[in-house]
């Protein structure tokens, strides 16, 4: 019995096998994570960090190798059913809210990711309370705007949106994909400390993957650097402390 | 002329239902749905049989709404567990369905003559409005209905599965479930129209299912070009107005001389009005 939280054994991913458009986008990629563990994780394009977290999510499957949730598999759960417990943030902030609905009907539908649906009012009243007082600390205004439609929102208050209802149910495991890759430098330095900050107050095991060597050695307890689909480089602790961003480019440029 | 008005305010009631379909399938749920030819008259034939069966009208209608929502269970099943395209799983559906029809039917039409139905109960030789009436309120009742479902929990999961299906599926939804009632309703809504149809007109037939599906949509977006609003129940509203212009367009056309034959180019020409006039409007639409 190990403490391991999530563990990835052995998994390798290859699209279009025995193609010549064959690529391996994970190659016996292995590691295990700790219950709360907050890991950064960094690599050049096509290093298969973004296949990792579709694997782990249920959006593919891998052609060989395994995923452990609390030491159980989950490969064979289908996506919504692994989504009960795994929350996911995408790069596009597009991608992780309806646009097309209210920022109440939005939050209404993460609060009810762990319920049965039923046919009772969607946005109840006391749920707008809690609304308001999960996004007045934001200090943007958002409280006041429960009914205006998401596609209303800026890219960094839909990114904002997209964390809150990722993290509103509690999920056991947080996955963060280039979530703020689309914004500005500003911005992006404000979702980050607020990810830091609900990541830290929750408790909840994360995986950020972001191609800023300056937030993936600043945040999170363990950096690993991907690189052709296996751990190139791992630094944890006090080694990632003492890490400087060059010597993560350089290990990227090897 | 008056008469045209009511012809086409009870035809335009009875096909909005059709609309009322089509928007939840094409619009709320990105589902595009042809299985409507078929669950029209797989709704009428429910009807119709019932009804020779000595059924009541407002019961007989019911059972219209559920052979509807078998059909489209039908299509949902080819295509949630099967695998098979959401267009192409509705085509087969259609395909399947010409043939239970004609089996539900024991032939291609069942007549109604000298049957009694709902549509009768309302209805006098000189005065349509009770038709009209009782039309409506079937009508409202569903568009209530359909305002109010959308609202509720399970109603907000399927307008999420329509928005984005991945993304939906990234906050624990079915999808499954959510196509399954989304598309069984609809059509269910489609069978009842089928059903009232086949009262009004006494009888059920096998062709008249076909091009249903463009007439809904072609009112949808007639409705659509109406409004500028995103909230549900304006829109509801408006389709159903759409429903009713229609016809109303239609019928002016058929009095002005035009032969049958013509309609179809009549129905292309009020979709690109409507779709101009709602471009120059600069409208949002809410499935964007």
């Amino acid at each position: 019995m190990t403490n391991d939280f999530l563990t990835i054994r052995s998994l390798r991913k290859v699209y279009n096998p025995d193609t010549a458009g064959e690529v391996v986008a994970l190659s016996d990629l292995s590691f295990s994570v700790t219950k709360g563990e907050f890991i950064t994780i960094v690599g050049g394009n096509a290093t298969g960090k973004t296949t990792l977290f579709n694997v782990i999510a249920g959006s593919i499957l891998p052609t060989s190798g395994d995923v452990l949730l609390e030491g159980t598999s989950i490969l064979k759960n289908p996506e919504f059913k692994r989504s009960c417990v795994i929350s996911r943030v995408q790069q596009n902030p597009n991608d992780s809210v309806i646009v097309s609905m209210t920022l109440a009907e939005n939050l209404a539908i993460a609060t009810l990711k762990n319920k049965n649906a039923r046919l009772g009012n969607g946005v109840k009243k006391e749920w707008r309370e809690e609304f308001v007082a999960l996004l007045k600390p934001l200090g943007l205004g958002l409280e006041k705007r429960l009914d205006d439609r998401v596609d209303l929102l800026s890219g960094g208050q839909k990114q904002l949106i997209a964390i809150l209802m990722a993290t509103i149910t509690k999920p056991k495991l947080l996955l963060l994909d280039e979530h703020t890759a689309a914004l500005d430098s500003k911005i992006s330095k404000k979702i980050l400390e607020i990810t830091n900050q609900i990541v830290k107050e929750s408790g909840v095991t994360t995986l950020m993957i972001t191609h800023n060597i300056h937030h993936a050695i600043e945040y999170g307890d363990r950096l690993i650097l991907l690189d052709k689909g296996r751990i190139g480089f791992e630094a944890g602790g006090l080694k990632k402390q003492l890490l400087n961003v060059v010597d993560v480019i350089e290990k990227l440029e090897d | 002329m008056v008469d045209i008005f009511f012809t086409s305010a009870e035809l335009g009631l009875m096909y909005a239902l059709v609309v009322l379909g089509v928007f939840l399938t094409f619009r709320i749920l990105n589902f595009p749905d042809l299985t409507i030819d078929g669950s029209f008259v797989t709704g009428a034939a429910a009807t119709a049989i019932a009804i020779t069966s000595g059924i009541p009208g407002l019961i007989a209608v019911f059972i219209g709404f559920v052979a509807g929502f078998l059909c489209g269970s039908l299509t949902v099943f080819l295509h949630t567990k099967l695998g098979i395209v959401k267009i192409l799983a509705g085509i087969l559906s259609l395909s399947m369905l010409y043939t239970i029809n004609l089996r539900v039917m024991k032939g291609s039409n069942v007549s109604l003559l000298n049957r009694e139905n709902i549509i009768d109960l309302f209805k006098t030789p000189t005065n349509h409005i009770y038709v009209v009436l009782l039309l409506l309120t079937i009508v409202l009742m569903v568009k209530f209905f359909i305002d109010w479902f959308l609202q509720t929990e399970f109603g907000l999961q399927l307008r999420a599965t329509g928005a984005s299906e991945t993304t939906a599926q990234s906050f624990a939804i079915n999808t499954k479930i959510t196509k399954f009632f989304g598309v069984g309703i609809s059509n269910g809504l489609v069978g009842i129209a089928g059903g009232l149809i086949a009262q009004y007109q006494g009888f059920a037939d096998i062709n008249m299912g076909i091009g249903t599906i463009v007439l809904g949509l072609a009112a949808l977006i007639l409705g659509e070009a109406l409004v500028s609003s995103n909230k549900i129940q304006i829109i509801t509203a408006a389709v159903i107005i759409g429903a009713i212009l229609y016809q109303l367009i239609i019928n002016l056309a058929l009095r002005m001389g035009l032969a049958g034959t013509d309609l179809k180019f009549v129905t292309a020409l009020i979709v690109v009005i409507a779709l101009v006039v709602r471009s120059n409007k600069k409208y949002l639409a809410y499935d964007k």
